[in-house]
């Protein structure tokens, strides 16, 4: 029989280590037995998920497409077309398209949800924009606006999902981000009203934003400022 | 004696069994279980064999969860119980294609015969009951008789109408509906493990110098064992960088049995959450100790106890509540459970005490053993059972980290009690680091 050095129980000959302390179990009289018997069989229970959420997708697709097809049917009855009903068919296309993936694909990945969601907001300002008979203000104005925060969101995203970044790096690269976009919406805007491209106010917010990220960046690199706010502010 | 009942269709749930339906998550699966270990290897054949000749014998457990409008309800089923191999990580919920079926599993491993039970079904000392019946079922099949009687039925008398009553109804007398205020308690926090695993973590110590420890201490087993868990809790709480004033308690299942004469199988349990409050200063073990002595005294007594029963019973008794559609009593008893529930304790203490088993079984069973479930925000659970001699005291848990586990069965050896320690860890699994 061996004990564990550090805790003082008896272990299990099927134990390699302490399973309380992770101990090395070391008894040249009576090795560790790969053989013995283990209390516990290796093999695992699958367990299934209790929500079923291809159940969830279909009810909120359902849920959706009833509105949907009201709208469209009044319209359709009173003006012979589809006019104001486009924009809430629309509308509702866009609420389905960023959240029914997630129920329904079986691998879910960032860019199988995020980015068939932008292409639809893209379209959705399109729809908008052809309904009026007004595409001036789409290329300049409404693709910048919806891309760029896009992609910088879908980078940080990215950066956190494979753990590029973590801890307090993720609000750094979140300020480094907005104070970026907030600069390139001042040049979009300008760009658009025909105005000189040069930032001006969105400098303001800029500097704040790099001067705290810079703050979050020291905080990460120091581990004992972290393990103190990380003691102090859990939750 | 009871007069024989006829079979019947479908079953209410009992007072306690209500909420568990409607709580029961991946992490919370409200399930425990219950082993025999053998002395010699499980046959499989004689097993199913035994199971067989068990079941109908306890009709009330042959049933199937099913959704009625207002309430949830077991319906008798017919199929054949199989049974199942052992996993490593047993007390699986059950899942969707599961509720077609018992809300039991009898496992075999090597040498281990085990119950899981939904707790909608029974409590311990019903699977208790299940379990030695099955057992005595399954020796006499290699030829070793065992005796019916002190928990074990036999498997040829007919079922009972006082084995399948619901005991809250029949014995709260609602002289006082009280049901005193806690607050939230200090709550565990560790690395989860991912969502198959589960912990588990058996010391088996021989019973003499448990109680002898607790006659030194003048206490009863199980509030030495509750004693040095609390303390243990609050040492991890001071020094493991948590809300520091946050009560310290442990729920500990009571089985109203001793107090009521009811034979029935079906739930009959409630529960006492001794701890501490670590706002009020520190504490030393044997003032903890005191503390839970005279609490489970105060406690553990036919009044008061009836008192907390009429608590359970009464909203089930409300018009308004019993009106309501299923949907939205799941929803009003998961916001009750997460408000007074869980949230209220720390961890849970099941001692199921001595289970005593006649002298033909004891000598082809080595010990029994008891398990609970996950639950959704204690990460930790101990159960604990008494058989042969030998005190089993098992840690369930869905957090990588064993501190209190470690904890505990240190200060236990430090009493002069000798702990023999195994789990399910695969330590190939980490390289055989």
């Amino acid at each position: 029989m061996s004990y564990c050095v550090h805790c003082g129980v008896e272990l299990d000959k099927s134990e390699k280590r302490c399973p309380l302390c992770q101990t090395e179990v070391i008894n040249p009289r009576e090795p560790f037995d790969e053989k013995a018997v283990r209390p516990y069989p290796r093999r695992l229970d699958p367990i299934t998920r209790q929500i079923n959420r291809r159940f969830i997708g279909s009810l909120i697709t359902i849920v959706l497409a009833f509105p949907a097809l009201l709208c469209g049917a009044i319209d359709f009855s009173q003006a012979g077309r589809l006019t104001w009903s486009a924009y809430v068919i629309g509308a509702l296309i866009l609420v389905w398209s960023w959240t029914v993936p997630y129920y329904l694909l079986r691998r879910r990945s960032l860019s199988g949800i995020f980015i068939p969601g932008v292409l639809a907001l893209l379209s959705y300002l399109f729809l908008i924009a052809w309904l009026q008979q007004d595409l001036s203000w789409y290329l300049p104005l409404a693709l910048p606006l919806v891309l760029m925060p896009a992609a910088l969101i879908f980078l940080i995203i990215a950066l956190v999902w494979r753990r590029l970044i973590r801890g307090f790096a993720i609000p750094a690269a979140v300020l480094i981000a907005a104070g970026l976009l907030i600069v390139a919406i001042e040049l979009v805007l300008k760009h658009a009203a025909g105005g000189l491209a040069r930032p001006t106010w969105s400098l303001y917010a800029l500097i704040p934003c790099l001067a705290l990220a810079t703050v979050c960046l020291a905080i990460a690199r120091r581990q004992a400022v972290l393990d103190e706010i990380k003691r102090r502010l859990h939750l | 004696m009871t007069a024989p009942s006829p079979a019947k269709t479908w079953y209410r749930l009992d007072n306690a069994a209500k909420i568990y339906p409607a709580i029961m998550r991946t992490r919370h699966t409200t399930v425990f279980r219950l082993a025999a270990l053998m002395r010699e290897p499980v046959n499989p054949d004689q097993l199913q064999q035994a199971l067989d000749m068990t079941m109908p014998r306890f009709p009330q457990f042959a049933v199937r969860l099913r959704k009625g409008i207002f309430w949830y309800y077991l319906e008798a089923c017919h199929k054949p119980a199989l049974i199942e191999e052992d996993v490593n990580n047993p007390l699986r919920p059950w899942s969707r294609t599961d509720a077609k079926k018992f809300l039991f599993r009898v496992r075999y491993g090597d040498r281990r015969i085990s119950v899981e039970f939904f707790h909608a079904l029974t409590d311990g000392y019903g699977a208790s009951v299940f379990l030695r019946t099955l057992v005595a079922a399954y020796l006499s099949l290699q030829g070793v008789a065992c005796p019916a009687g002190d928990g074990i039925l036999d498997v040829r008398d007919t079922p009972t109408e006082a084995e399948r009553e619901d005991a809250y109804k029949r014995f709260s007398n609602f002289k006082v509906i009280h049901r005193p205020r806690e607050t939230r308690a200090f709550r565990l926090q560790g690395t989860l493990l991912p969502g198959q695993q589960l912990s588990i973590i058996c010391g088996v110590c021989p019973a003499d110098p448990v109680s002898q420890a607790a006659r030194r201490f003048k206490v009863s087993v199980t509030e030495l064992l509750v004693g040095v868990y609390l303390y243990q809790l609050y040492r991890i709480q001071q020094q493991g960088g948590y809300h520091t004033e946050r009560p310290v308690r442990v729920s500990v299942p009571i089985n109203v049995r001793r107090f009521y004469p009811s034979q029935t199988v079906r739930n009959f349990a409630l529960y006492a959450n001794p701890g501490i409050e670590p706002a009020y200063g520190s504490y030393s073990f044997e003032e903890i100790l005191g503390l839970v002595h005279h609490f489970m005294r105060y406690t553990i007594n036919e009044k008061y106890l009836n008192a907390m029963m009429c608590a359970n019973v009464a909203p089930e008794k409300s018009l308004l509540l019993r009106i309501s559609p299923l949907p939205i009593k799941n929803l009003a008893m998961r916001l009750v459970y997460t408000w007074t529930g869980e949230s209220r304790f720390t961890s849970t203490v099941s001692n199921l005490g001595v289970v005593n088993l006649p002298p033909e079984m004891a000598s082809h069973v080595e010990r029994l053993e008891f398990m609970l479930g996950p639950s959704r925000y204690n990460p930790v659970n101990c159960a604990v059972i008494s058989t042969n001699g030998q005190v089993v005291i098992q840690f369930s848990a869905t957090m990588e980290e064993t501190d209190p586990q470690r904890a505990f069965f240190r200060h236990l050896v430090r009493l002069g009690i000798p702990v023999r320690v195994e789990s399910n860890r695969d330590w190939d699994e980490f390289g055989g680091k």
